[in-house]
C-alpha cells in the first residue's frame, strides 16, 4: 500500500446548527491526484480550507506528512493552495504578485519567478495588470502562486470552474505538467466529473458534507463501466421484485428501462424472478454507465426515481 | 516575521492608492494654503472663520467637521509650523491617513490574496504585526511628505518659506506622529473587525470629523448622572488628544497624549491579532 500523505478522521466543520463538513475521513496517497467530487454546497471548499489551514475544524483530526494537532503548524508551508477564486492584486502584474509571496518565503533565487511563470504558461504576459487577465490566466497565476515555496501538497479548489474549453485544457495541462515534472500530490475539487476523470488517480465523493465514497480510478471505471439494464413495458412493476431480491441501488430510468448498479453477476437470476412474477422482460444486458450518472446515482440525484 | 514585514512593505510601496492619496493631499494643501493667504491678508475673513466653531467641548474648542484654524494674526508671516499645526490639529491630514489605512489593511482580504498565504505562515498574528509595522513606516513617511508638500505650497503660494521654531516644530510633529499612528491602528482594527471597506471608511471619516463627540458627550452625561462628575472622555481618546495638543507642547502635555496613543496601539493590535487568529479566511 502506498504511503499516506494526508488522512482525516471525523473532520467536521459546523456553522451554527449546520454541518458543512460532517465526520469526513479521507485517505490521500503520496503522489496521487485526488479528485474531490461534489455538487455546489457539498462541503468541498470548507474541507479544503481546513486542509489548507484557512479554516479551523470544529471536530476531528488532520494528519499530514505524519504531523497532527498543533504540530501541523510546522508543515503548513508545505501546502500550497488555490481556494475559490484566485486571490490577486489586480493593479499588479503576474511578476509582482509572485514577488510578494516570494518575499514572504524569503526566496531570492534568480529566475525563480520566471520559472514559475513558465510552468504555468504565463512567461510571455509581460507587464499586463492581472485585472486585465482572462479567467483562465488568473487561474493559472493562482496555481503559480500556490507553487511558490515548492509545496509537496497542492490544493486546488474548482480550478476549472467557469472556464471555456480552451481554459480548461490549459489548466489541465498545467496540472498534468506538475504531476509529471514535480511529482506533487494534488487535491483537485470539481463538479465537472468528465474533466476530473481525465487527470485524477483517486476520488472522494462528498455530498451534504459527508464523504460517500473513496475509490481509485480503476475502481471508479469498473463501477461506471457496468450495470444491468433491464428493458420492460412497465418498469414500476419490477420494483417489488427487485426489493424482494434485496437490490437497493437501482434506478427507474425511463418508461422502459431499469438500471441496476450492483450484483452484476445476478442478471440471469433476476430474469428468472421477473418471469416468475409474470413480468415480461424484453431484454436484459450489462452495459456501461456515464461517470455523471454514477455520481448522480450515488448522491441520490436519480436513485429510485 | 521579518519576511512578513518585508512583504507588506513591498505591497505598500507598490500600492497605487499610496501615491494617489499623497497627490490629492498635495492638491488640497495647495488649495488651503491659498485660502490661508487670503485670510491672513484680510482681517474680516479671519474673524469670520474664528467664529465658525460649531461646538466647544471641555476646555478646548473643537469643531464638528474639519475646521483648519491656524494660529496667526492678520499680517503675520505664515510659517510651515503654523500651517502644519492647523492641519494636524484639525485632523485634515488624518483624513488622508485613515483612508489609506482602510484601503491598505483590507487590500489583501478584499483581493483574496490572503488565502494564498494565510494557511502557510506559522502565526497569523504576524500578518497583523506586519501591517502595524508597515503603517508605522507609512505614518512617519507621510508626516514628512506632508511637511515637504507644505514647504512647496508655501513657496508657491506665499512666495516664501519660513519653518518657525524648529525645536517646537519637531516636538509637535513627534507627538502628532505618535497620535496619528494610533489613529491608523484604530482604523486598521475597525476595518479588520468589520471586514467592510464602506462601513469602515464611514466610521473612520466620522472619527476624523469629530462626529463621535456626540457619543462622548452622552457618555459623559451618563457618567455624571451616576456620580462621576467632570469626566471628559474626549481627553482619553486619540482624536481628542490630536485636537488638544498645543502648538508648543510641554512634557506635561506630551506624556498623557503618548500614554493614550500607546494604550490604543497596544489594545487595537492585540484585538486584531486575536480576531485574525480566530477567524476563518
Amino acid at each position: 500500500m502506498s504511503e499516506m500523505l494526508l488522512q482525516t478522521k471525523g473532520l467536521t466543520k459546523q456553522y451554527g446548527h449546520q454541518k458543512a463538513v460532517d465526520h469526513v475521513d479521507v485517505h490521500i496517497r503520496k503522489g496521487a491526484i485526488y479528485g474531490f467530487i461534489g455538487r455546489n454546497g457539498a462541503g468541498k471548499t470548507t474541507f479544503l480550507k481546513m486542509i489548507s489551514g484557512l479554516a479551523a475544524a470544529t471536530n476531528g483530526e488532520i494528519e499530514m506528512f505524519g504531523y497532527k494537532g498543533k504540530d501541523l503548524q510546522k508543515i503548513r508551508s508545505r501546502v500550497g493552495c488555490l481556494i475559490e477564486s484566485p486571490g490577486l492584486y489586480g493593479n499588479m502584474d503576474a511578476y509582482e504578485n509572485l514577488k510578494i509571496k516570494c518575499t514572504l518565503f524569503g526566496i531570492k533565487e534568480k529566475n525563480y519567478i520566471e520559472e514559475i511563470l513558465k510552468t504555468v504558461g504565463l512567461s510571455d504576459v509581460g507587464n499586463k495588470k492581472t485585472k486585465h487577465y482572462s479567467l483562465g490566466m488568473k487561474q493559472r497565476l493562482g496555481i503559480g502562486l500556490a507553487l511558490v515555496g515548492e509545496p509537496d501538497l497542492l490544493v486546488l479548489d474548482e480550478p476549472i470552474n467557469g472556464l471555456d474549453p480552451q481554459g480548461i485544457a490549459e489548466v489541465r495541462d498545467t496540472i498534468q505538467k506538475l504531476r509529471d515534472e514535480r511529482s506533487m500530490t494534488i487535491i483537485i475539487s470539481s463538479h465537472i466529473l468528465e474533466e476530473l476523470s481525465k487527470i485524477a488517480t483517486d476520488y472522494g465523493i462528498i455530498h451534504k458534507g459527508m464523504l460517500l465514497q473513496e475509490l481509485t480510478r480503476e475502481e471508479l471505471m469498473n463501477r461506471c463501466s457496468e450495470r444491468i439494464e433491464v428493458n420492460l413495458d412497465q418498469p414500476e412493476q419490477a420494483v417489488p421484485v427487485l426489493d424482494s431480491m434485496g437490490f437497493t441501488k437501482y434506478q427507474v430510468a425511463d418508461k422502459e428501462h431499469i438500471y441496476i448498479f450492483e450484483r452484476l453477476g445476478e442478471s440471469a437470476q433476476l430474469n428468472m424472478e421477473l418471469a416468475r412474477a409474470g413480468i415480461p422482460v424484453k431484454g436484459i444486458s450489462i452495459t456501461s454507465e456515464e461517470l455523471e450518472t454514477y455520481f448522480l446515482n450515488l448522491t441520490g440525484g436519480g436513485l429510485n426515481a | 516575521m521579518l519576511n512578513v514585514i518585508k512583504m507588506d512593505l513591498y505591497r505598500m510601496i507598490r500600492t497605487k492608492s499610496l501615491y494617489i492619496i499623497w497627490f490629492i493631499a498635495a492638491v488640497c494643501m495647495l488649495g488651503t494654503t491659498y485660502i490661508l493667504k487670503s485670510e491672513s491678508l484680510s482681517e474680516e475673513i479671519h474673524d469670520q472663520s474664528q467664529q465658525e466653531v460649531i461646538s466647544d467641548y471641555g476646555k478646548g474648542e473643537v469643531a464638528l467637521g474639519i475646521m483648519v484654524m491656524t494660529p496667526i494674526e492678520p499680517g503675520e508671516k505664515v510659517t510651515v509650523k503654523d500651517v502644519f499645526y492647523g492641519n494636524a490639529q484639525s485632523k485634515f491630514y488624518a483624513l488622508f491617513f485613515v483612508i489609506f489605512t482602510v484601503l491598505f489593511a483590507m487590500a489583501d482580504i478584499n483581493s483574496g490574496y490572503i488565502k494564498n498565504i494565510g494557511g502557510q505562515i506559522k502565526s497569523r498574528g504576524s500578518l497583523i504585526i506586519a501591517k502595524a509595522v508597515s503603517l508605522l513606516v507609512y505614518t512617519i513617511l507621510s508626516m514628512f511628505v506632508m511637511v515637504l508638500i507644505q514647504i512647496v505650497s508655501n513657496r508657491l503660494v506665499l512666495g516664501y518659506v519660513e519653518i518657525g521654531n524648529i525645536k517646537d516644530f519637531f516636538a509637535y510633529m513627534g507627538i502628532q506622529t505618535l497620535l496619528y499612528y494610533a489613529l491608523c491602528i484604530i482604523c486598521m482594527a475597525i476595518a479588520i473587525i468589520l471586514k467592510s471597506n464602506v462601513a469602515s471608511m464611514v466610521i473612520v471619516i466620522c472619527l476624523c470629523m469629530n462626529m463621535f463627540l456626540i457619543l462622548y458627550s452622552a457618555i459623559d452625561k451618563v457618567l455624571g448622572m451616576i456620580g462621576v462628575k467632570n469626566f471628559n472622555l474626549f481627553k482619553y481618546t486619540v482624536t481628542g488628544r490630536i485636537a488638544m495638543v498645543s502648538q508648543n507642547p510641554t512634557g506635561k502635555e506630551c506624556f498623557p497624549a503618548a500614554v493614550v496613543a500607546i494604550s490604543f496601539i497596544v489594545a487595537c493590535t492585540a484585538v486584531c491579532v486575536a480576531v485574525f487568529r480566530k477567524r476563518d479566511m
